[in-house]
């Protein structure tokens, strides 16, 4: 059985969006298909990467094997359970987006972000929830696939953690990979300027299922390092994402 | 050359009450001596584990010996230099003893602390700056000692006993219990009880002249060592008046 941790990118949401008929899949759901395993996914959209630990540590156990995407490491990774969904506001733009009820606690952090936010404390948060993770894969014998989507993206040359510890494979990029296809698609770039992105994990409905392989074939990979926007397979045409067009339309 | 990090339990001010005649001297330099050796003191008062650490990455190459105290974890941890000593603030009730151009940045910290706290990842923070600090002195051979003043605390444990966090990855000793030696000064002193309700502690690193000088023994004879010691139960602190005078005769 295979656990999987993280943010969007490993959140099966939007379920609305899922049509199995027709091969429209979040990637673990591939997954589970492409290898007859089962895909448990512990992923939540917009959370930080302190909150995939916490369900790692409890969790982690019961899988044979792990995936483990890391979010944004600037995003918040204090803030108390109930208001987990905020951990990716990190700017005045995004307040106006809230849930009226979340709307208060937004702006207290807005106002204290100048004084207590500090990258070289995100950062090394990121390092050390990284290390422990893989740390706790190898003394465990769990084969483990970190997936660092917002690593080495376009020009992006050095990553900001060492991945010397890791005991399985590092796919960086993703976001280059999600930004490619809106910046091939005016409808998609509109679409995820001005409201939630409807794609499963940030992804078309063709590169989920590619995302998918290339995981799979991850656990048996020797690479230290793959850089998934590299990758030939990822297709950036707008018939993938004809899914949501329709039913937005319909909406 | 020795480097010490931390907060009011390591730093050196009152420097003004300095008097190395009368033995009043905070722990640094009496340990100083014993070493023979120079001291750099990078620990400032009411700061967090985060300062500390920060302090420890940017310089501690620089020394062949260090001791590391170890603040309460539950400090605002990334506070910007000019805020630094904020670090405590939580209750709405701190607001109003802050000097004025802090109390706007306070009163933030107070809306912000019920969202933004937890207690978890604090901790997770505080082992993995312990387990950083003693891997670097590990890997470059600098002899490293461990002061945790709020471990085997009431501070941290309703009984006194117990440890927050895992110390298996130590590469020197780990002295614990400081703050139960504070405590007991305080509690046996009427006086002292009496100042601290309204005035600031003068006593160096919270502990009275004697018990200093005894702190800095302990600190000399553990050094090579990799013992998990509770300094409160070493029977040569004393809790005596006399040597708390001088922090009844200055005024802040």
């Amino acid at each position: 059985m295979i656990g999987l941790f993280g943010d969007s990118y490993a959140d099966i949401s939007p379920t609305k969006m899922t049509d199995e008929a027709n091969g429209i899949l979040p990637w673990p759901a591939h997954l589970a298909n492409l290898t007859g395993e089962k895909v448990i996914t512990h992923g939540k959209t917009a959370t930080s990467t302190y909150w995939s630990y916490k369900m790692f540590i409890k969790y982690h156990n019961a899988y044979d094997k792990i995936v483990f995407v890391y979010s944004e490491y600037n995003r918040w990774h204090t803030l108390k359970d109930q208001y987990e969904r905020l951990a990716y506001l990190v700017d005045n733009d995004r307040l106006e987006l809230l849930d009226p009820q979340f709307r208060e606690a937004g702006e207290a952090l807005m106002k204290v972000k100048p004084f207590i936010f500090d990258e070289e404390f995100n950062r090394f948060i990121y390092q050390s929830i990284f290390d422990k993770v893989n740390r706790i894969c190898r003394q465990k014998a769990k084969p483990i696939i970190n997936i660092l989507p917002f690593e080495l993206n376009f020009k992006d040359t050095e990553l900001p953690i060492d991945i010397s510890e890791a005991a399985g494979p590092c796919l960086t990029s993703l976001l280059e990979v999600s930004l490619t296809e809106a910046a091939r698609s005016p409808f998609l770039d509109n679409h995820i300027r001005t409201m939630p992105d409807h794609r499963h994990n940030h992804l078309n409905s063709y590169n989920t299922k590619v995302m998918a392989n290339i995981v799979m074939d991850s656990f048996f990979t020797n690479e230290k390092l793959i850089k998934l926007a590299k990758d030939p397979r990822f297709q950036y045409d707008d018939a993938y994402i004809q899914h949501i067009i329709k039913y937005l339309e319909n909406v | 050359m020795i480097g010490i990090y931390g907060d009011s339990f390591a730093d050196t001010n009152p420097r003004e009450l300095h008097d190395r005649e009368k033995e009043i001297w905070p722990w640094a330099y009496w340990l100083g001596e014993s070493c023979k050796d120079k001291i750099e003191c990078h620990a400032v008062s009411a700061t967090s584990l985060w300062f500390s650490f920060t302090k420890f990455l940017n310089t501690y190459r620089n020394y062949d010996k260090i001791v590391f105290c170890y603040t309460n974890y539950m400090r605002w941890n990334t506070l910007a230099d000019e805020y630094i000593s904020l670090s405590h603030v939580r209750d709405p009730n701190d607001v109003p003893y802050l000097m004025p151009n802090f109390q706007e940045t306070g009163s933030f910290l107070v809306e912000a602390y019920p969202i933004l706290y937890r207690d978890d990842l604090n901790r997770f923070i505080y082992q993995h700056v312990f387990n950083e600090v003693n891997r670097l002195c590990k890997k470059y051979k600098i002899k490293l000692v461990n002061l945790l003043p709020f471990e085997n605390s009431t501070f941290y444990f309703p009984k006194g006993i117990g440890q927050m966090i895992d110390f298996s990855l130590n590469t020197g000793p780990c002295l614990t219990g400081l703050m139960e030696v504070s405590t007991k000064e305080i509690n046996d002193s009427e006086r002292l009880l009496t100042r601290l309700k309204h005035k600031n502690d003068l006593r160096h690193c919270h502990i009275n002249s004697y018990n200093n000088r005894i702190l800095s023994s302990i600190i000399f004879e553990n050094m090579h060592t990799t013992n998990i010691k509770n300094v409160s139960l070493d029977s040569r602190f004393k809790f005596d008046e006399r040597f708390l005078v001088h922090a009844f005769d200055n005024d802040d």
